[in-house]
């Protein structure tokens, strides 16, 4: 141990309680620390300011049912206000039932679907996923549109189309492998890998909303998967929120490692009639979302 | 000043205390660092970032097509399987009705199936083609029944391994050298030179030096000197300019040397460096549960003959940190790998319990499959003392060869190509690629489910291993480090100061010592670095992980596709003096893929007014038919052959009709 500076303190000059005052002197002077500067500060600064590497990987997610089996097809309903309703200025959905329209309900003819009239196949329903149920700061994350379609269900046994005033507004949706004759844009998700492996419980969720652009006038309508509503007294509490029926949740899972995707629906959109049936009985039936006009 | 200490002398602490001399330490920490007095600015580049990420990474996603050509000539038998699951049935399709559809065999539908009558619904059209088992459900890439028909497997060369490719009773094996297995004389230009044939692909070339290992030397000097001497190839091929690949002429006279089967073997020498040969052992980076990648349409996507090309992406990350080949140097290469599978469809379907039924006899272990489990070897030369001969599988004078037997979709390690390295080009060449052959249990075991029917040994087989580069070894080999001059020089004997040497002086972990401290190699190019001949490998870096896009190709053939064919002629007589089983007979054969034509003995004999019943000629006494019949014939004994292989000119079988004479 080296002592720079040794001092001896004489009893006669300390009384009770003395402060000895030390000079500590430095006798070195840094000339220049660029080398370290630029070795170290300049390098952890770089790294510092450089953003981290973001995983832009998209993979599918197959659609399941409430039990997290992942299902080959699901239909989709919409149902508007019936014109007759809307003239006697009480609007009214067609049916009381989870059920769909009909094409005349949004003013369609016969000869629209008999000849797929431009006006009629290019009409079609927009469900879009955001990252919240509040749409005054929610970001849309993506979208799938589901052109109009003429399938077994608007056909009659031999292939014929139906009236339009029994020709039900639904959409069928099937896996591109196992249902290659079905329409497969908007049966998958496609999202970020990483959010779901890292996400609670690998569990993401999503909020789903559905338009209808009508070619035919022009219009866009807004639906909900619950038909609890009245027309007359529309509220953004009874619409937007997890509680509102605007809103649909979509949870994606990481299910140790097949990815799927479900809805899950809130009270409002599971009571009867629901919006959501995934699980039909009995058993065997398609799986279905019904949608309903919400401002006529 | 921050800090005050106050010290309290001894006098004041007792009476009786005495002051003495005390020592105190200060610590002095700086918790600060001067500060420059000037800005200090940097410029990031980022495509320098760019590169030490994508240099850093050691991640890779796969993505991509395989475009298939597949199809069923190899079936089960000509029937269409009806009923229920718990009561089935078959009806036996006739030969005239067996029709062929982008190389898939199969019948028209005959009867409307009246549950699915429904109009442009293609299940109840009298036109639906549907393929005899295995059809599309077990063959096709993608299917429609959600059950997949192959693995897809990311694998690498992790280990290499011998094998006795030639049998002999002397213990030669792959490391030896390429067995010769027959010897001939080509004359060219009024001179004889010997030529040799190699079990396997010889991976020669023209002026190649060889050693010849286990000839004799038939001079009466023993002047050849074989093992001390290397020869030139003089040529490859044989007297017609064929078969390069298997053939090699040496500028010897024919008499003057010979061969023994299994024993005598060939090396490439380069530099007075021996070739090495071997077999690479290959390595699963992926799982086997379908969950590591996802398959779906390509886009519009067909084949020339109709196949649906699938796509693919592989949703696991391979991760090839720290993982060395079988050299022990970072990976260049991994293998998109496709392995048949044995569970391909639905087995409570009509069709999969049909099969079953009928394997119910069978031990086991085999009457719950439908396919055999997958034996490996190479496409090689077709001689009974050659192991590995993947079309010589099933053959009966082949029975005590050897194969990679038992493989299955589970399995984690596989047996691949054979390959040449010479540590004197430091680089591996790939001599015999791997092949898979699978059969259908109810093919490969008839005659134990039917004794009056023959084994249809004949299966498929396909190439499983396909090469995906994602580095490559420089073309050129780096200048020798000799490092013991060094060690020498400046006396150093601490093996951590060598070590230290080898890395200042850049010698990688992989290098090959040739001697003492003394180093060749290969530098692994980065990616995107590409070396004055062109060498490297380039492709899209993003979200910290490689991007390779595949597009390869599944061709799914024949294990021995016949080339040629006799005509097999049956005499029948049909009536009521016929001989009993004659009319059955008949009807066999003219469901039998290979029926062609009858025709009468004597037309003369023919009755006036027609045959109302020709299988009991009317109840007539006796019509003698001949009935012809085909025998394709392949080139190994595989069993009964149902249909002819692609090479068969079936222009023979054509009948001569009014155009030939006229």
């Amino acid at each position: 141990m080296m002592f720079v500076d040794k001092r001896k303190i004489l009893i006669g000059n300390i009384g009770s309680g003395t402060t000895i005052d030390i000079s500590l002197g430095s006798n070195f002077f840094p000339v220049d620390n660029s080398e370290l500067i630029m070795d170290k500060f300049v390098k952890d600064e770089i790294k510092k300011s450089i953003n981290p590497i973001t995983d832009y990987k998209k993979i599918i997610f197959k659609p399941s049912d409430n039990n997290w089996n992942i299902i080959n097809k699901f239909k989709i309903n919409l149902n508007f206000y019936t014109p007759e309703s809307i003239s006697l200025g009480s609007p009214d959905h067609r049916g009381v039932g989870a059920e769909p329209g009909v094409y005349s309900d949004l003013g369609f003819t016969f000869d629209d679907v008999f000849c797929r009239s431009s006006r009629f196949i290019n009409s079609f329903m927009r469900l879009s996923l955001f990252d919240s149920p509040y749409s005054g700061k929610n970001q849309l994350l993506s979208f799938s549109d589901i052109y109009t379609q003429v399938g077994v269900d608007q056909e009659n046994a031999y292939g014929f189309p139906l009236g339009v005033n029994e020709s039900p507004i639904s959409l069928v949706l099937g896996d591109p492998v196992l249902q290659p004759g079905e329409i497969h844009e908007g049966f998958q998700i496609y999202w970020f890998q990483d959010l779901v492996d890292n996400a609670p419980n690998k569990e993401y969720e999503m909020f789903a909303t559905v338009q209808y652009n009508n070619s035919l006038n022009g219009r866009v309508y807004e639906l909900a998967s619950s038909n609890d509503i009245d027309p007359n007294n529309i509220t953004i509490t009874n619409l937007e929120g997890v509680d509102g029926i605007l809103y649909l949740k979509v949870i994606l899972k990481n299910d140790n490692g097949i990815y799927k995707y479900k809805f899950s629906p809130n009270t409002k959109q599971s009571q009867p009639p629901p919006g959501v049936n995934l699980n039909p009985f009995p058993l065997g039936g398609i799986p279905t979302l019904t949608f309903w006009q919400i401002t006529p | 000043m921050d800090k005050t200490n106050k010290i309290l002398l001894n006098k004041t602490r007792t009476y009786n205390s005495v002051n003495v001399d005390s020592q105190i330490q200060f610590g002095i920490d700086s918790t600060n660092k001067p500060i420059p007095l000037n800005d200090i600015s940097t410029n990031v580049s980022q495509f320098t970032q760019f590169q030490k990420e994508r240099k850093e990474s050691t991640i890779y996603r796969f993505y991509g097509n395989v475009t298939p050509i597949i199809s069923n000539p190899l079936y089960n038998d000509n029937i269409k399987i009806t009923g229920t699951t718990s009561s089935f049935g078959s009806k036996k399709i006739f030969t005239s009705d067996i029709f062929e559809k982008n190389g898939w065999i199969g019948y028209y539908n005959d009867e409307l199936d009246e549950s699915a009558l429904q109009f442009n619904d293609n299940k109840s059209a009298l036109c639906e083609f549907i393929p005899f088992d295995p059809s599309f459900n077990r063959l096709k890439m993608l299917d429609s029944d959600g059950i997949p028909n192959y693995l897809f497997k990311v694998t690498y060369p992790f280990r290499s391994k011998d094998i006795t490719l030639v049998k002999n009773n002397s213990g030669v094996t792959l490391k030896d050298g390429i067995p010769i297995i027959e010897k001939f004389t080509v004359k060219l230009n009024g001179r004889l030179y010997v030529g040799f044939k190699t079990a396997i692909n010889h991976g020669l070339a023209d002026q190649d030096e060889i050693s010849l290992l286990n000839f004799t030397d038939n001079t009466p000097n023993q002047t050849l000197v074989l093992l001390k001497k290397t020869y030139r190839v003089f040529k490859l091929g044989n007297q017609t300019n064929d078969k390069k690949f298997r053939t090699f002429l040496i500028d010897l006279d024919p008499s003057y040397i010979n061969f023994t089967i299994g024993v005598s073997t060939i090396k490439r020498v380069v530099q007075d460096k021996s070739s090495q040969y071997y077999v690479r052992e290959f390595k699963s980076l992926t799982s086997s549960d379908y969950k590591d990648y996802d398959m779906y349409p390509a886009s519009f996507g067909v084949s020339y003959y109709d196949d649906k090309i699938s796509s693919f992406n592989f949703k696991k990350d391979i991760d090839v940190k720290d993982l060395t080949d079988n050299l022990g140097r970072p990976l260049s290469e991994l293998y998109f790998t496709t392995i048949k599978n044995d569970l391909d469809a639905d087995i409570s379907t009509i069709n999969s319990q049909y099969w079953l039924d009928k394997q119910s006899g069978l031990p086991s272990n085999l009457k719950n499959r439908f396919w055999t489990t997958i034996t490996g070897g190479y496409d090689i030369e077709n001689n009974e003392n050659i192991n590995y001969n993947i079309r010589s599988f099933g053959d009966p004078v082949y029975n005590n060869n050897e194969w990679y037997q038992n493989i299955d979709e589970s399995n984690e390690i596989f047996d691949g190509d054979i390959v040449e390295y010479n540590e004197n080009e430091l680089i591996e060449r790939r001599l015999e690629l791997t092949y898979h052959r699978v059969n259908t249990i109810y093919r490969e075991y008839l005659n134990r489910i039917d004794s009056n029917k023959e084994d249809k040994k004949e299966g498929y087989i396909y190439k499983p291993f396909n090469r995906i580069q994602i580095r490559e070894f420089s073309n050129y080999i780096n200048p020798i480090v000799d490092l013991q001059y060094v060690i020498e020089k400046y006396n150093i004997t601490n093996q951590l100061e060598i070590n230290g040497l080898k890395t200042s002086f850049g010698i990688p972990d992989y290098a090959t010592e040739i001697a003492t401290n003394v180093f060749k190699w290969r530098d692994l190019l980065e990616i995107g670095e590409v070396d004055i001949t062109g060498g490297g490998v380039d492709y899209p870096f993003e979200s910290g992980a490689h991007y390779i896009n595949l597009d390869k190709r599944f061709y799914l053939q024949r294990q021995d596709p016949p080339c040629d064919f006799i005509i097999i002629n049956e005499e029948i007589s049909l009536g009521a003096l016929a001989p009993s089983g004659d009319e059955e007979r008949f009807l066999t054969y003219l469901t039998d893929p290979t029926f062609l034509n009858y025709s009468f003995e004597d037309p003369t004999t023919f009755i006036s007014g027609g045959v109302n019943n020709l299988t009991n000629y009317n109840g007539l006494p006796t019509l003698d038919i001949d009935v012809n019949l085909g025998d394709f014939i392949g080139e190994y004994e595989l069993g009964k052959r149902d249909v002819a292989g692609g090479c068969l000119d079936l222009s023979l079988l054509k009948q001569k009709d009014i155009d030939d004479v006229c």
